[in-house]
C-alpha cells in the first residue's frame, strides 16, 4: 500500500479532532511539490542522476548545507533556495557544487543583504557575504584556472520547503496547545484529588488511601518512561505506553479500587485522570504518524531530486519541539508535580534500617532519619556511625532528635501505618522488658539448659 | 518467628528486578539462605565463569551482616580456601542500610579488582604480588576448571 493512501487512512480511523486532521501533514501535496521540482531541474538539464555525479565528484556532499529558515513558532521566513554551480571559467566543467546558505546566520544575510559571494580558496569553498557593498572581488584561481559561479533559483523548491515549514509550524502549534490544554487538565485534576484526598480525622469519607494506592500502581506501571532502572529510564513507544495503560487501567479494576471510594466525587475525577493519559496518548500517536510522514517526504524528495535534504532535516526537526518525547516529559513532570506528589507515598517514608515508616522518627544530626527502635538498637550495640553517611551522630542522639513535625505529618496521611508500627514497636519493648525480667528472676536462660 | 518486613521487601526487590549479573533465591524452606550466582566481571579473569555462594541473613539481621561464602572454588587474593571473604562492608565496616543486593554488588566489584594488600588467602596474594601475571593466568585456569559448566 502507498504510504499516502495508508497515511489518510490512520488520519481518519483514528479519531483525531477536525483541526488536528487539518494540520497534519498534507503529504500529497507535497508529493506533488516534489514532482515540480524535478521537472524544474529536468528544464535546467539537473537529473537527479546529474546531480548525484556531481555531489559526488566535487566530494562536497557532507558539507553542502541548505540553509532553513530557523522555526520560529508562528513565523515562516521567506528564503531562496539556490543552486550554485563552481565551473571552469574557459571550459565550463563544473568544479564544485554547493547550496548557497551555508549557516542559518548567513542564510539571513544574504536574504538581508542581498550580495552573495562565493570563493573558493586552496580548494577549501567558504561562503563570504559581502562585507563591504559594491566592491567585488575577483574570482580565486584555483590551480591556475579562473573559477566562476552559477547560481541556479528553484522556485519549486522553496515552494516545497515553505510548505513544509508551514506545516511543522501549525502542527507544532497543535501540539503546544493540546500540551497546554492537557496541562491544565492535570492541574484541576490535582486539584480535585487534593479536596477528596485530604486527609480529615473527623471525616472518614477521605479516599486518602484508595487514590494513594491509584497513584502508587500509576508510578509503577511507569506509562510513559520505563521506571526500571536497568532500563535507563527509557521512553516509551507509543505501542508500549498504550500497553502499560492498558496494564494500570486492569490492575485498578482487579483491585477493585474504583469501587473503594467514599465519595462520589472520586469515581469521576478517576475517568478524568484515565482520560487525560488517553489524551497525551492521542497526541503522541499523532505526532508519531507525522513525524514518519515527514521522514517518508524527505527521503522521497533526495531520491528524486538528489539535493541532500535529508541531512539537513533531522536537525531541524530535532531542534524543535516536534518530538513526542518532548510532550511525554513535559506532561510527565507535570503530571508528578501537580498531581502524583501531592498525595505521599509510603515508600518515601521508611526507615532505611526496617523498612517500615519511620514512627517515631528520629532525626539525627547528619538529617538521616531513623525510626526510635532502630536508633535504640543502634545505640545499645554501640555503633556510632550513621548508617547512611558513617557520621559519628547515633551515640549523642537522644528525645530532642525526635522529628515531631515529621511525626505529626506521618500521624496525618498514614494514620493506619503508623498506629501499626506504634503497636509493634509496643511489642517488642514489651518483649525485651519481659526477657530482661525473665532473666532476672530465673537468672538468664543458661541455667535453663537441661544438663 | 515471622519474617520481617525489611527481608520480605529486600527479596522482593531481588526477584522483581535483579541486578545484572547477580542472582539470590531464597530457600523454600528457609526464607533467610539465599542461593547465589555471580558472574565473572568482564575483563577480569573471571569472566565467562559463574560462581555459585551462599548467603545467610542472621537472626538480627540488618543490624549485623549477611554471612556470605563462595561454594565455586575461586583463585582470588581475598577469598580464601573455604570461600570466605574479606571484605571491609561484610566486617567492621557494615552498616545496616547496606542491603543483600549492595554486598553483592561489592563482591562482584571486588572480583573486578582483586586487592592483594588485604589479604585472606595468603599464598595467593604472595604468588599476586611476586608474578601477577601467572596468579591472574592461574585465576583463569580455576575460572575455566571450576565455574563453567
Amino acid at each position: 500500500m502507498k504510504f499516502a493512501h495508508s497515511f489518510s487512512q490512520v488520519l481518519e480511523e483514528e479519531d483525531f479532532p477536525a483541526d488536528w486532521q487539518a494540520a497534519a501533514i498534507r503529504y500529497r501535496q507535497l508529493k506533488k511539490c516534489i514532482k515540480k521540482v524535478q521537472k524544474e531541474l529536468s528544464e535546467l538539464g539537473l537529473t537527479a542522476e546529474i546531480l548525484k555525479s556531481l555531489v559526488k565528484q566535487s566530494g562536497a556532499m557532507m558539507a553542502s548545507e541548505e540553509g532553513e529558515s530557523t522555526p520560529k513558532p508562528g513565523t515562516v521566513q521567506s528564503f531562496q533556495p539556490k543552486l550554485v554551480l563552481t565551473i571552469d571559467a574557459v571550459d565550463g566543467i563544473p568544479l564544485d557544487i554547493n547550496f548557497s546558505e551555508e549557516t542559518r546566520r548567513s542564510l539571513e544575510n544574504l536574504v538581508r543583504k542581498n550580495t552573495q559571494t562565493t570563493e573558493v580558496e586552496d580548494g577549501f569553498q567558504s561562503i563570504e557575504v559581502g562585507s563591504s557593498q559594491g566592491e567585488t572581488r575577483p574570482a580565486c584561481v584555483r590551480f591556475g584556472r579562473s573559477v566562476k559561479n552559477i547560481e541556479i533559483t528553484l522556485c519549486s523548491d522553496s515552494e516545497f520547503f515553505h510548505l513544509l515549514t508551514s506545516e511543522l509550524t501549525s502542527l507544532e502549534a497543535l501540539q503546544s496547545r493540546a500540551e497546554g490544554e492537557i496541562k491544565s487538565n492535570v492541574v484541576a485534576i490535582g486539584g480535585a484529588v487534593t479536596g477528596v484526598a485530604a486527609p480529615k480525622s473527623a471525616n472518614s469519607k477521605s479516599d486518602l488511601y484508595p487514590w494513594r494506592e491509584i497513584f502508587r500502581i500509576y508510578v509503577e506501571s511507569g506509562i510513559f518512561f520505563s521506571n526500571r532502572e536497568s532500563e535507563n529510564h527509557q521512553e516509551r513507544t507509543v505501542e508500549k505506553a498504550q500497553e502499560q495503560l492498558a496494564l494500570f487501567n486492569s490492575e485498578i479494576h482487579r483491585l477493585g479500587l474504583g469501587t473503594k471510594f467514599k465519595n462520589p466525587c472520586s469515581l469521576h475525577l478517576l475517568r478524568r485522570f484515565i482520560g487525560v493519559n488517553m489524551d497525551v496518548l492521542r497526541v503522541m500517536r499523532f505526532q508519531a504518524i507525522n513525524k514518519l510522514a515527514m521522514t517518508k517526504i524527505l527521503k522521497k524528495f533526495d531520491k528524486r531530486t538528489a539535493l541532500g535534504a535529508r541531512e539537513i532535516f533531522p536537525e531541524f526537526i530535532a531542534s524543535d519541539s516536534f518530538l513526542a518525547s518532548h510532550l511525554a516529559r513535559a506532561i510527565c513532570y507535570t503530571m508528578s508535580s501537580s498531581l502524583l506528589n501531592l498525595i505521599p507515598q509510603l515508600d518515601n517514608y521508611l526507615c532505611p534500617i526496617c523498612s517500615s515508616i519511620s514512627v517515631k522518627p528520629v532525626r539525627l544530626s547528619c538529617s538521616h532519619v531513623f525510626c526510635v527502635r532502630c536508633l535504640v538498637k543502634l545505640q545499645r550495640a554501640q555503633k556510632r556511625s550513621c548508617p547512611m553517611c558513617r557520621r559519628d551522630a547515633v551515640l549523642e542522639a537522644d528525645s530532642s532528635n525526635l522529628d515531631l513535625s515529621l511525626l505529626s505529618f506521618l500521624k496525618e496521611y498514614f494514620p493506619k501505618e503508623a498506629k501499626l508500627k506504634q503497636q509493634e514497636n509496643e511489642r517488642e519493648v514489651a518483649m525485651e522488658q519481659w526477657k530482661a525480667v525473665h532473666n532476672d528472676i530465673f537468672g538468664g536462660p543458661k541455667d535453663c539448659v537441661i544438663s | 518467628m515471622s519474617l520481617p518486613k525489611r527481608i520480605i521487601k529486600e527479596t522482593e526487590r531481588l526477584v522483581a528486578e535483579p541486578v545484572p549479573g547477580i542472582n539470590a533465591v531464597p530457600h523454600d524452606d528457609n526464607l533467610r539462605y539465599f542461593d547465589v550466582t555471580i558472574h565473572g566481571p568482564a575483563q577480569s579473569p573471571y569472566e565467562g565463569g559463574i560462581f555459585r555462594l551462599e548467603l545467610f541473613l542472621p537472626e538480627d539481621y540488618p543490624m549485623t551482616p549477611p554471612k556470605i561464602r563462595f561454594l565455586t572454588k575461586i583463585y582470588h587474593p581475598n577469598i580464601d580456601k573455604l570461600g570466605r571473604i574479606c571484605l571491609d562492608v561484610l566486617k567492621g565496616n557494615w552498616s545496616p542500610a547496606l542491603q543483600i543486593r549492595t554486598i553483592l554488588l561489592s563482591i562482584q566489584a571486588l572480583l573486578g579488582a582483586p586487592n592483594p594488600d588485604d589479604p585472606l588467602a595468603n599464598d595467593v596474594a604472595q604468588r599476586w604480588k611476586e608474578d601477577e601475571p601467572a596468579a591472574i593466568q592461574t585465576a583463569r585456569d580455576w575460572t575455566r576448571t571450576h565455574a563453567m559448566v
